[in-house]
C-alpha cells in the first residue's frame, strides 16, 4: 500500500484530515516503497515536515478566516499531494487560494518542491465558501 | 517575467483555465477581486481586493500598487469584468479596447442602438421603465416578443411572451429578479427592460478574437436545441456549425461588423446570433470570451487553450497559431432538472463510459440550491465530447445526458432557507 496507509495509518495524522478524506489518488495507493532509495524518502520525509510545520503555522491559520482547512496527503519524489476541506472544497477560488496562496508559501520556503497537487474532490463540498455561479 | 493583473470575481467559473493559461506562459499574476483574499495580508504582490462598482476608485488603487510592481496587461474575465478591465488600462496606460466600447457591449439597449445604427441586423427593441404601468405597455407591444434585463448574463431574466398577459407576468417576474441585490448593483440599468421581438430562426455563438480591428473566427458553435422560450437555457454548443459554408460567412461578416460598429478592436468576443431565411440577427456581441467552463472544448494549433491565446494576445506575445485543432467537439451545460436542493448525481461513470465523452463534470455541490431559469444562474454540471462529426457530439453529450440522474430533494422552507444563509454568514 506504501505511503498513504503509512501516513494515516499511525501518529502522523493531523486534525486537518478528518475533514475530508476522499478515497486517495490511485498513483498514490500503489506506490512501490522498495524501488526508492533511503535518500529519496529520507528527502520526502524532510519535506513533509517542513510542509506540515507551514500548514500549521501559516496556511490553516490564514484559511480558517474562510472555513477553511488544508491538509497534507503526501510528500512523494519531492511531490506534494494536499487536500482541502471546510469551506475550501469547492469553492470558486480555490484555485486561487492554491496557486497564488499556498503554493507561493511552499516554493518561498521549498524550491525544491517539484509539483503541487490538489487531490481535493471539490464536486463533494458541502458548504463552499464561495460557489461559481455564473455562465 | 511578465505581471498580469487577471480580474477574477470570486464566483466564477474561469479560475482554474486563466490561473492554468499564465502558469503555462510563465506569466506572474496579480489576482484582483471583489472580496479579499486570505493570502492577501501574507502575499500582498499577489492579490488585490478592488470594489468592481467603483471603477475610479479601483484604479487609483491599480496605479498605486502598480508603483512598486509594474503590470504588462490587465485581463478580465467575465461580463462583470471586461469594462473595469479597459478602465484601469486607460489609466495605467496599456493598449485595450476603448472604455466606451466595451461599456456598450455590456448594456444590451446601447449595444443595440449602436449596432443598428451603423446598419447590423438586430431584433426590433424598445427600452421601458419598471416605473411603467406594463398592462399599457402590453398594448402597445408586438407579439411574440422577448422581455431582458440589461446587464445580466447566461439567458437569466429572458422571458418570451406571446400576448399581452404573458408579457404583463414577465415584466413583473423580472422586476423581481432584478431587485435580488446582485442584480440590484447595476443601478439605474436594474429600474429598466429590453422589449425586443422574437426572431424565430437556429441560434449560434461565435467564438473570435479582434485583432487591431480584424474579426479571427476561432469557432462557430451550432446550438441545436431549439430556443424558442418561454425561457431561454443553454444547452448544447457543437462546433464547427453544420450550416452551409456561405451562412457561416454570414455569421462572420455580421459579427466583424457588429464588433466595428461598438469600437472593439483586440481581445475576445463572443457573439450569439439568431439566423433565418433573412440572414442572421445579432443577438449579442460581448467583448469576452465564452462563459462557464465551455472553453475547455477548444483547443488551438499545438494544444493552446483559449485562455491562452487570450493572455498572449493581451501580454504582446506571439500567437502561434488560431487554427482550431480538426476533430468536432461540443459541450452541454447540464440543464437543470427541477428546483430543489441537490442531494446528489447518479450515473457518473455510465456518461463518462459514453464514446466520445471526454469529461462529466459536475459543478453543484450537495446541498445546493437549484435555480431554474429565469431566476437561476448556474448550470449543475457539464458534459464535454469530442468525436470525428458534429452529428458523433450531439449524439454522445445526449447519451451522457441521459445517464445522469440527479436525485433533487423539494426546495428550502422560506424558514430553511433563512437558517442556511446564517451558517454561511457565520463562516464568512
Amino acid at each position: 500500500m506504501g505511503l498513504f496507509r503509512r501516513w494515516f495509518g499511525g501518529t502522523e495524522q493531523r486534525s486537518g484530515e478528518a475533514v475530508a478524506s476522499p478515497a486517495p489518488p490511485e498513483t498514490l495507493a500503489v506506490s512501490d516503497e522498495s524501488v526508492r532509495s533511503d535518500g529519496e524518502q529520507g528527502e520526502d520525509s524532510r519535506l513533509r515536515a517542513k510542509i506540515q510545520d507551514l500548514l500549521d503555522t501559516a496556511i490553516n491559520p490564514a484559511v480558517a478566516g474562510h472555513g477553511g482547512v488544508v491538509s497534507l496527503v503526501d510528500v512523494k519524489d519531492k511531490m506534494v499531494y494536499l487536500q482541502m476541506g471546510g469551506g475550501c472544497q469547492g469553492c470558486g477560488m480555490a484555485d486561487v487560494t492554491l496557486k497564488q496562496g499556498i503554493e507561493t508559501m511552499i516554493r518561498e520556503e521549498l524550491p525544491e518542491v517539484v509539483e503541487i497537487l490538489d487531490v481535493t474532490d471539490h464536486a463533494a463540498g458541502q458548504n463552499p465558501y464561495s460557489a461559481a455561479s455564473k455562465k | 517575467m511578465p505581471r498580469l493583473l487577471l480580474l477574477l470575481p470570486t464566483m466564477t467559473y474561469r479560475t482554474a483555465a486563466f490561473l492554468g493559461a499564465a502558469r503555462k506562459l510563465g506569466v506572474e499574476v496579480v489576482v484582483a477581486s471583489e472580496r479579499a483574499h486570505v493570502f492577501q495580508q501574507a502575499q500582498p504582490g499577489r492579490f488585490l481586493s478592488l470594489d468592481f462598482l467603483y471603477p475610479d476608485q479601483a484604479a487609483r488603487q491599480v496605479v498605486e500598487f502598480m508603483a512598486t510592481r509594474p503590470i504588462d496587461a490587465v485581463v478580465g474575465v467575465d461580463d462583470a469584468t471586461t469594462v473595469l478591465a479597459a478602465v484601469l488600462s486607460n489609466a495605467l496606460g496599456l493598449p485595450h479596447n476603448a472604455v466606451r466600447s466595451t461599456a456598450a457591449a455590456r448594456d444590451k439597449y446601447r449595444m443595440r442602438t449602436l449596432l443598428r445604427e451603423d446598419g447590423v441586423p438586430v431584433p426590433p427593441y424598445a427600452l421601458r421603465s419598471f416605473d411603467d404601468d406594463p398592462v399599457v405597455e402590453a398594448r402597445r407591444t408586438a407579439f411574440p416578443c422577448v422581455v431582458k434585463p440589461l446587464m445580466l448574463s447566461a439567458s437569466r431574466g429572458v422571458i418570451r411572451a406571446n400576448d399581452e398577459a404573458q408579457f404583463v407576468g414577465a415584466v413583473r417576474r423580472l422586476e423581481r429578479i432584478l431587485r435580488t441585490p446582485e442584480a440590484a448593483a447595476d443601478g439605474e440599468a436594474a429600474r429598466q427592460v429590453l422589449v425586443e421581438g422574437f426572431i424565430p430562426g437556429r441560434e449560434v455563438a461565435l467564438e473570435g478574437l479582434l485583432v487591431k480591428g480584424d474579426l479571427h473566427v476561432l469557432a462557430l458553435f451550432d446550438k441545436p436545441d431549439p430556443l424558442d422560450g418561454p425561457f431561454f437555457e443553454e444547452t448544447i454548443y457543437v462546433t464547427p456549425s453544420r450550416l452551409p459554408s456561405t451562412v457561416q460567412a454570414e455569421i462572420a461578416s455580421c459579427t466583424a461588423r457588429a464588433a466595428q460598429a461598438l469600437g472593439l478592436r483586440d481581445g475576445p468576443v463572443h457573439a450569439e446570433l439568431r439566423v433565418n431565411r433573412h440572414g442572421p440577427s445579432v443577438i449579442e456581441i460581448a467583448a469576452r470570451s465564452i462563459g462557464g467552463l465551455c472553453s475547455r472544448t477548444l483547443r488551438f494549433g499545438t494544444g493552446l487553450s483559449l485562455e491562452e491565446l487570450i493572455l498572449r494576445q493581451a501580454l504582446g506575445m506571439e500567437i502561434p497559431s488560431l487554427e482550431r485543432e480538426c476533430r468536432a467537439v461540443g459541450v452541454m451545460m447540464i440543464p437543470i432538472p427541477r428546483a430543489g436542493v441537490l442531494k446528489e448525481v447518479r450515473g457518473q461513470t455510465e456518461a463518462r463510459a459514453v464514446p466520445g465523452i471526454d469529461e462529466v463534470t459536475i459543478t453543484a455541490h450537495p446541498g445546493q440550491d437549484l435555480v431554474p431559469l429565469p431566476e437561476g444562474a448556474s448550470y449543475p454540471g457539464f458534459i464535454f465530447a469530442r468525436a470525428e462529426s458534429p452529428k458523433r457530439v450531439e449524439a454522445a453529450l445526449r447519451e451522457a445526458h441521459r445517464r445522469l440522474e440527479f436525485v433533487v430533494m423539494a426546495p428550502r422552507k422560506p424558514s430553511e432557507a433563512v437558517e442556511s444563509r446564517c451558517r454561511r454568514s457565520r463562516i464568512q
